[in-house]
């Protein structure tokens, strides 16, 4: 894999160079953004909610605030309270105009547990006045809502009990109203005797006045107690959500430089992604014996030996020791060490071998004769020939070769 | 390069054949030969220098009787072959075969180059009389001053071994070039009996016979001249030939013993300090 990667490490390092270019560009571009944060306290119990004997506030395995930055996460996917955050930010013209949306207060608002009780909300924007607005808003809107929630239920008992309360109120203001009119027209002898049948008649009044006033009383006591329970839910509510810190205007943006570095480095982390990923598949779709193993497993032979190119050229960053024209002085480097230098026809193709035979005369598949050396030479060919490496010292390529491991 | 305008020496310069224009018999002569130096000739002097400075380098060359160099292998890639032998002897337990062809799967992976630097070293290292037989007919190895006899004039019947042989000025090695075969003569050539028979005389006279044989996958007689080899190396150009072809050549050469493979041009771009780091890198 490794020489799959440094036969073309320009091409694989490819990806990483754009990505990262990319990365830096949209680094540069990046507009400053403020962020203004924000902390509050939720508690599970309150002294409050153990005097009266209410449970504590159900959170599951979760801590106090975990499970409430877990929650405000979910409900600013709602639409409503978005909405709800904008109104008690007071920008609900800049969501009206368009200036702002659903999508970026969404988008910039976010909650996390600071320890086990403390909750962060954090705003991000260009304005750090409205990144203040948005997370004072998230805080009140999450604290208001949690309580109204909790209260809805004692405020629907209590509306129950006022409307059963005015009936009742009629029922007994009625079997007073008959008990008066009996008594008016039956007014009592001077002895205060009256008649049996009367009297029988003003007990069963009196004992229906009784039974209203009774029943009014009960229901008022009921609804009485719904409404102390709503005052105790919403006054436990307050105590269990405490804000311990207002969002502050912010005075910095966050675009710090890790941040910068940290951003252009996932673009750069991709990049060696798709690198490697390309290296892989270069590999694996690479069907040619390059090692001694390739020759052993794959052809179940024996590799007898490897003979190294001469070409020159080794590693990354290796210089190419080809003469590019024979110097007038005898040197070893005019020799050929690619491969033999033959005359003509039949040469070790390929790299610097195949130019001895011009091109022509390969193509022809004939023996090169003296005119292709000639037309070699017009062509600009060093001595008609061909370019001549030099010879190869035993060291590099030659520290590997015919080496089978 | 001198200008020189001074009569030729006798074994000083290539034949005219290979004069002025030609395209290489060798890097020597072949700088030579350029069309702009049609009127210089080498000197005594310029060859010798060149040839000492070769040595000094360590390079082998084939030289003809007149001194021309043929063929030169640098000291990276004898060393390699050198490595390959000792290798072959010491780890394998087994030294070269007396007959050996040199082949490839498809024409161009440096089947020649191998063959000329095998039987170089061999003669050089060891004392070896080492004699190469071209029986790539189609695309031989041409040899300067050579009059176009070779192993299929032999064969023929036309010209005795010895008349085809190419002498050299290297001790103990004898070139027997291809010599002229027509396309539909070939595959009759090399299913000869007298092709067996020549080599088996070869084989009293010569300690090795290398084969430089063509390609698998280019020619209709590579096989049955793999199986006049009796044993086949198979160069391999590093990085190139795909392996499913190298498979299906090893798979028709079947029954001819395979020696192992060649891999020629090898070269790595990863960083020497990485190669040192990662080790097998």
């Amino acid at each position: 894999m490794l020489e799959s990667f440094f036969r073309r490490w320009y091409l694989y390092l490819l990806p990483v160079l754009l990505l990262g270019a990319y990365g830096a560009k949209t680094v540069m571009s990046q507009q400053k953004v403020y962020q203004s944060l924000g902390t509050f306290n939720v508690e599970s119990g309150t002294v409050l909610s153990q005097v009266n004997g209410n449970a504590d506030a159900n959170f599951g395995y979760d801590t106090p605030a975990s499970y409430t930055s877990k929650r405000i996460n979910a409900m600013l996917q709602t639409d409503q309270f978005v909405k709800d955050i904008v109104s008690k930010a007071q920008l609900d013209q800049a969501l009206a105009s368009g200036a702002l949306t659903v999508a970026t207060v969404r988008s910039s608002l976010g909650s996390y547990p600071n320890g086990s009780n403390l909750v962060n909300v954090a705003a991000s924007n260009t304005d750090p006045s409205v990144a203040q607005k948005l997370a004072d808003g998230t805080i009140n809107a999450y604290v208001q809502g949690t309580i109204e929630s909790q209260a809805i239920q004692s405020d629907a008992a209590v509306a129950y009990f006022k409307d059963l309360l005015a009936s009742y109120q009629k029922n007994l203001d009625t079997a007073k109203q008959a008990r008066d009119d009996f008594v008016a027209q039956h007014p009592a002898s001077a002895l205060g005797v009256r008649p049996d049948e009367e009297q029988a008649q003003l007990t069963k009044l009196e004992a229906d006045v009784t039974a209203a006033q009774g029943q009014y009383d009960s229901t008022l006591q009921k609804s009485q107690a719904a409404e102390l329970s709503t005052e105790q839910t919403r006054a436990d509510a307050s105590v269990r959500m405490r804000v311990i810190d207002q969002p502050q205007l912010p005075l910095a943006p966050t675009t710090s430089l890790k941040s910068a570095v940290m951003n252009a480095g996932t673009f750069v982390a991709i990049g060696m992604v798709l690198s490697i990923a390309l290296v892989v598949v270069a590999t694996t779709f690479d069907h040619s014996i390059r090692t001694a193993n390739d020759v052993s497993q794959r052809l179940g032979v024996r590799a007898l030996g490897l003979i190294p190119e001469a070409d020159g050229r080794h590693g990354l960053f290796g210089r190419r020791k080809t003469q590019k024209a024979p110097s007038t002085a005898p040197s070893k480097a005019t020799r050929s060490l690619e491969g033999p230098v033959k005359t003509g026809s039949k040469r070790a193709p390929a790299r610097g071998a195949a130019q001895a035979k011009p091109a022509a005369a390969r193509r022809a598949g004939r023996p090169v004769r003296a005119a292709d050396g000639a037309k070699a030479a017009a062509r600009g060919w060093p001595d008609g020939a061909r370019k001549i490496a030099s010879p190869t010292p035993l060291g590099d390529s030659s520290s590997r070769a015919g080496r089978v491991s | 390069m001198s200008q020189s305008t001074q009569p030729q020496e006798p074994g000083t310069v290539a034949p005219k054949a290979w004069g002025a224009g030609a395209v290489g018999v060798g890097a020597t002569s072949k700088r030579r030969s350029s069309g702009r130096a049609a009127a210089t000739r080498p000197t005594v002097r310029d060859m010798a220098t060149e040839r000492e400075a070769a040595r000094v380098a360590g390079d082998l060359e084939l030289v003809n009787e007149a001194g021309t160099v043929i063929h030169a292998s640098n000291p990276a890639v004898t060393e390699s072959i050198r490595y390959m032998l000792g290798r072959l002897r010491l780890t394998d337990g087994i030294d070269l075969p007396e007959r050996v062809g040199v082949t490839s799967t498809v024409s161009g992976e440096g089947v020649s180059y191998i063959a000329q630097s095998l039987a170089l070293v061999l003669t050089n290292d060891a004392g070896r009389r080492v004699c190469l037989v071209d029986l790539n007919w189609a695309d031989p190895t041409e040899w300067p001053g050579h009059e176009g006899t070779g192993i299929a004039d032999v064969i023929r019947g036309d010209v005795s071994v010895e008349e085809a042989f190419y002498p050299t000025g290297n001790e103990g090695l004898t070139v027997i070039p291809a010599g002229f075969a027509a396309v539909m003569e070939r595959p009759a050539l090399a299913q000869s009996p007298e092709l067996d028979k020549i080599l088996v005389g070869l084989s009293e006279t010569f300690d090795h016979i290398i084969l430089d044989l063509p390609a698998i996958q280019s020619s209709s007689e590579a096989l049955a001249l793999a199986e006049r080899s009796r044993t086949v190396a198979l160069v391999v150009n590093q990085g190139v030939t795909p392996d499913d072809q190298v498979k299906l050549a090893l798979n028709e050469l079947g029954g001819v013993p395979v020696l192992g493979v060649i891999l020629n041009r090898t070269t790595t771009k990863v960083p020497r300090l990485l190669r040192r780091l990662i080790p097998g890198a």
